[in-house]
């Protein structure tokens, strides 16, 4: 057999090994990092963007399905279930500052969290969205792990729901500094909470990179607001729809 | 090793409540409530005042949500079969997105803000 034969032959086989497909996961995440330190971490140049984007772009050049691509990458995926509960230990690493600012954390988490999902899934259906646009919408502002499995058992589409909860968390992370700032807000905490518990784990990363106080209190608005929206998504959608 | 089997005993339990009683909550979400408990109850036995006395969790956890980010890939390219229904909805979408992102961000950061000046928390910021 001549060489682009073994060559075509080698492909066949790499292009449905699920190796192959995992590899290009954490492959494009890495190159996605390196470009964000390149553009010294500025919001826009999100790493979980950009990596979704190469990885399209690559199964679109190879004509790959994304069942085909899914056998590889669920491995990466599944981990998403553990990294969720993990959230408990800066959630109670941080138990004392929460005891401190009890009533502001609790007042907050509830106006947030009903905002976000109210305030989503009413533009969307006012605008026409068919209903499974609406729920995917409704728990965009929760933890990717907990949003896609409130979207799946409301009848959402988790996909959908994904693509939802990154561009929320990338809007938040860019206007959150510049709408503070804008607002004249200098409370720290007050900030945190609110990058955390709008853009989720993308914001809580946005909010180290501004100020400790910030990042803690994001950390802390995101564990608590997937908890919240997990419990409240099904009633207030029940409401609304 | 112990630190993964404990988050994934958590979240194990977590399924089989949800899936027992058919409650409308991802199990993740009970996961973290369970792993809270766990915490609270190894620190008691440690005895220890401040921070996590099962550092093997922690240490999973941390390692865990350091890398948060790539965990998110494989959904977010499941995005290239809806394709259709984006291009369709597309304004719809990121007038919905952009609106209730500013207007969550105002309202949370207002609720915090009054509400610590109407109960006076103990200021970790602008010390009013």
């Amino acid at each position: 057999m001549d060489t682009s034969g073994r060559v075509f032959e080698l492909w066949v086989y790499l292009s449905t090994s699920p190796l192959t497909w995992l590899t290009v996961t954490i492959g494009a995440y890495i190159a996605a990092q390196r470009l964000a330190a390149l553009s010294g971490f500025n919001p826009i140049v999100n790493p979980v963007l950009i990596s979704v984007v190469l990885v399209i772009s690559i199964l679109a050049a190879t004509g790959t399905s994304y069942s085909t691509y899914f056998d590889g990458a669920q491995f990466v995926h599944f981990a998403l279930g553990p990294a969720t509960v993990a959230l408990a230990v800066p959630l109670y690493r941080n138990r004392t500052l929460i005891r401190q600012n009890f009533v502001p954390v609790i007042v907050a988490l509830i106006a947030g969290s009903l905002t976000a999902i109210v305030c989503a899934t009413g533009v969307a259906l006012l605008l026409g969205a068919p209903d499974s646009v609406a729920i995917s919408l409704a728990p965009k502002s929760a933890t990717a792990g907990i949003a896609v499995g409130i979207s799946q058992q409301l009848g959402g589409d988790p996909a959908l729901t994904a693509l939802f909860v990154i561009f929320t968390g990338v809007l938040g992370a860019i206007i959150v500094t510049p709408l503070m700032n804008l607002l004249r807000i200098r409370n720290y905490a007050a900030r945190g909470f609110a990058a955390g518990l709008t853009s989720h784990g993308i914001g809580t990363a946005r909010a180290f990179q501004v100020n400790e106080i910030a990042g803690t209190f994001s950390g802390l608005a995101m564990a608590l607001n997937g908890i919240l929206t997990s419990a409240i998504a099904a009633v207030v959608l029940g409401l609304l729809l | 090793m112990e630190g993964l089997f404990v988050i994934l005993v958590c979240q194990l339990i977590g399924e089989i409540v949800v899936r027992t009683l058919d409650l409308s909550m991802p199990a993740p979400a009970l996961g973290i409530v369970l792993l809270l408990v766990y915490l609270w109850l190894a620190d008691r036995r440690a005895g220890s005042g401040d921070g996590v006395a099962d550092i093997r969790v922690s240490g999973v956890a941390d390692t865990l949500l350091k890398n948060l980010g790539v965990l998110f890939v494989p959904l977010g390219v499941g995005v290239m079969q809806n394709y259709r229904l984006i291009y369709d909805y597309a304004g719809t979408i990121v007038i919905a997105v952009v609106v209730s992102t500013i207007v969550t961000l105002m309202v949370t950061v207002g609720a915090f803000l009054l509400a610590s000046r109407l109960f006076g928390a103990e200021g970790t910021g602008d010390g009013h």
